[in-house]
């Protein structure tokens, strides 16, 4: 093993082995590149069509829903399409240029640096991290984490729930956890109950190629009503108490921007808190690579600017699916499609008029699919007061352990933007690598500084992007380039 | 929280993996071959995976995508392992993992 010693260029390397990760691996391997893609769990799917773990034996896949079916049906092409497939690779360090490196390594094995001539992010998402008084508190669950629990893990997170957040994937993780057996105390949507030009929006929309997925919401709430489950909508957690884990939660009413109402708290005798605010895309590679990133609350904050061949800021490199703020499975198979026929087109695989014609339909159904989503945001806008939930004492750097009100004192008049905070407090320091924080950092900065939000670096990213133990990067026979190294002459 | 099954029944649609054993904390905890760490210990009832580093305050499962760093346990002698990434083996010990409360020095205040 030596970092230095590239295993073979590769033509194409995808990263993330979701939707959008398989979709670009398919299509690109249709048009005949030379494909590897890289996973970082022992399987396949990512977190919409994640699989049951080795080990575990699926006896009637009918009974296992149809994102099961859905995802065993893409993994199963992609397997057959001659991609070469790496599960169980964390990827650690990324570099452009005129190739760009890939730097891997398999926990337990080794590491190596694959060349790539283009790139395809398909890294997916993360519950958008909203800090409340004792969201540290064991009990308190992200919605994708208490779902990937009991849908693969088949384990419920807790017996009497609270269901937090916004959108319809709240009622849906709501009504999945009631059929298999908990307690679901309440839903609290922090979005006031549609009106009449919401209703109107997702009707039209609906009209457009998408009744299954108006239907299915309707479902929804008809489930919540006949297990008299209360649906309050205008309500967001305000915080979590106990000991050492949840023994209640506080409800509290919030207005359309999503502040607080003073004197409307309710309290609910729960030992779990589900919480679900949208999605945050994971940032790490494309920070690394210097992509261009633009600013949209709906889509988590900041995201990589993209066209509509899905190609980021940087030659040859390309982005698709949660990464690039898209919800939904079947929206990120599309964007990977395109971003595979891209790339293809780019290594000069396809002509312009063969890519043209072979992103023509999965352009159609993406322009529907965005038409619904488009006018869900519009019922279900995220409001700027969730970016202050917090208190002072709140923990708000969850590896770090550094709160609020450290944070806002460290906010020093010639600060001139997070990361001097970053600097100061150790406050997206940690192992998450302010996955968790950075976000919040940003807003209490915005709030203080009177700075937008939208105008504020992102943390500055730092290699590697997921810790990586040192013994199988280390190389003693390679000495390290610093900026003081004459250039050496061959 | 409150005893009683927390592992889901699937009807029949998927098989759990072998029954094993593994050590949590020094107590013989029953889980199945594919689990996670993290499935066996709420299984089991058991939501505090970690002390606190600095306050000593409880940590459990929080992203339960191996994305946050909090569910780290003491595997095998190993730090820092996320336990909702880890699969059970037979015989595994797993610890609550305990940072070093002191040592630590406090966040500076500037003003």
């Amino acid at each position: 093993m030596a970092l230095g010693d590239p295993s073979g260029d590769r033509e194409l390397v995808i990263i993330g082995g979701g939707p959008a990760g398989l979709a670009a691996a398919i299509e690109a391997r249709r048009a005949g590149v030379q494909t590897t893609l890289i996973e970082e769990r022992e399987t396949l799917g990512g977190q919409i069509f994640k699989q049951p773990p080795p080990g575990f034996l699926v006896k009637r896949p009918a009974a296992m829903g149809a994102d099961h079916q859905a995802g065993r049906r893409l993994i199963e092409r992609a397997l057959a399409s001659g991609t070469e497939i790496l599960t169980d690779h964390v990827v650690w360090s990324v570099s452009g240029g005129l190739t760009n490196e890939v730097g891997v390594y398999e926990p337990g094995a080794s590491a190596r640096t694959l060349r790539a001539t283009t790139l395809i992010l398909a890294t997916g998402a993360y519950d958008r991290p909203v800090p409340f008084p004792g969201w540290t508190l064991p009990g308190v669950l992200t919605a994708g984490g208490a779902q990937a629990m009991v849908k693969v893990q088949k384990v419920l997170p807790g017996r009497r729930i609270l269901m937090a957040g916004s959108g319809p994937l709240v009622l849906a993780f709501a009504v999945q956890l009631h059929r298999l057996g908990a307690n679901v105390v309440a839903v609290l949507e922090a979005a006031p109950a549609p009106d009449i030009r919401g209703v109107a929006g997702l009707l039209a929309a609906a009209a457009a190629g998408n009744w299954g997925q108006l239907r299915e919401g309707i479902r929804y709430l008809a489930y919540l009503r006949a297990h008299g489950i209360p649906l309050l909508y205008g309500h967001a957690i305000a915080r979590a108490e106990g000991a050492d884990e949840v023994e209640r939660a506080v409800a509290v009413r919030v207005d359309r921007s999503w502040r607080q109402l003073p004197a409307t708290e309710r309290a609910f005798d729960v030992d779990t808190v589900c919480v679900g605010y949208g999605f945050s895309p994971s940032l790490e590679i494309p920070r690394v690579l210097g992509l261009a990133l633009g600013y949209d609350e709906q889509l988590g904050g900041h995201v990589p600017s993209h066209d509509r061949d899905m190609a980021s800021s940087a030659p040859g490199v390309f982005v698709a699916g949660a990464v690039a703020g898209t919800a939904g499975g079947a929206a990120a198979i599309e964007e990977g499609r395109i971003a595979g026929i891209a790339a293809a087109r780019s290594l000069g695989r396809l002509t312009a008029a063969e890519a043209d014609e072979r992103m023509a339909a999965p352009r159609r159904h993406l322009s529907s699919l965005q038409r619904f989503r488009r006018a869900l945001d519009a019922s279900y806008p995220v409001g700027a007061g969730i970016h202050g939930w917090a208190a002072e004492d709140t923990v708000v750097c969850r590896c770090e352990e550094v709160t609020k009100g450290e944070i806002r004192r460290n906010i020093l008049p010639g600060s001139r933007d997070p990361n001097s905070v970053k600097a100061l407090t150790r406050a997206g320091m940690g192992l998450c690598q302010g996955r968790n924080c950075g976000a919040q950092l940003a807003a209490i900065f915005s709030a203080e500084t009177g700075r937008r939000l939208e105008d504020l670096p992102a943390l500055s990213p730092r290699l590697p992007v997921k810790p990586v133990p040192i013994g199988l990067i280390a190389d003693p026979s390679r000495t390290v380039p610093t900026r003081i190294q004459k250039p050496s002459e061959e | 929280m409150s005893a009683g099954e927390r592992r889901v029944d699937t009807h029949g649609a998927v098989m759990r993996g072998s029954p094993i054993t593994i050590e949590i904390d020094g107590e013989a905890v029953p889980t199945y071959l594919g689990e996670t760490l993290a499935a066996a210990m709420l299984a089991a009832g058991r939501r505090v995976f970690r002390r606190s580093p600095r306050t000593g305050s409880p940590r459990g499962v929080y992203c339960g995508i191996g994305i946050c760093y909090e569910c780290q346990m003491v595997v095998d002698g190993r730090t820092n392992v996320r336990a909702c990434v880890t699969p059970v083996r037979d015989g595994m010990r797993a610890n609550t993992q305990r940072g070093p409360a002191e040592g630590v020095s406090p966040v500076p205040s500037w003003r």
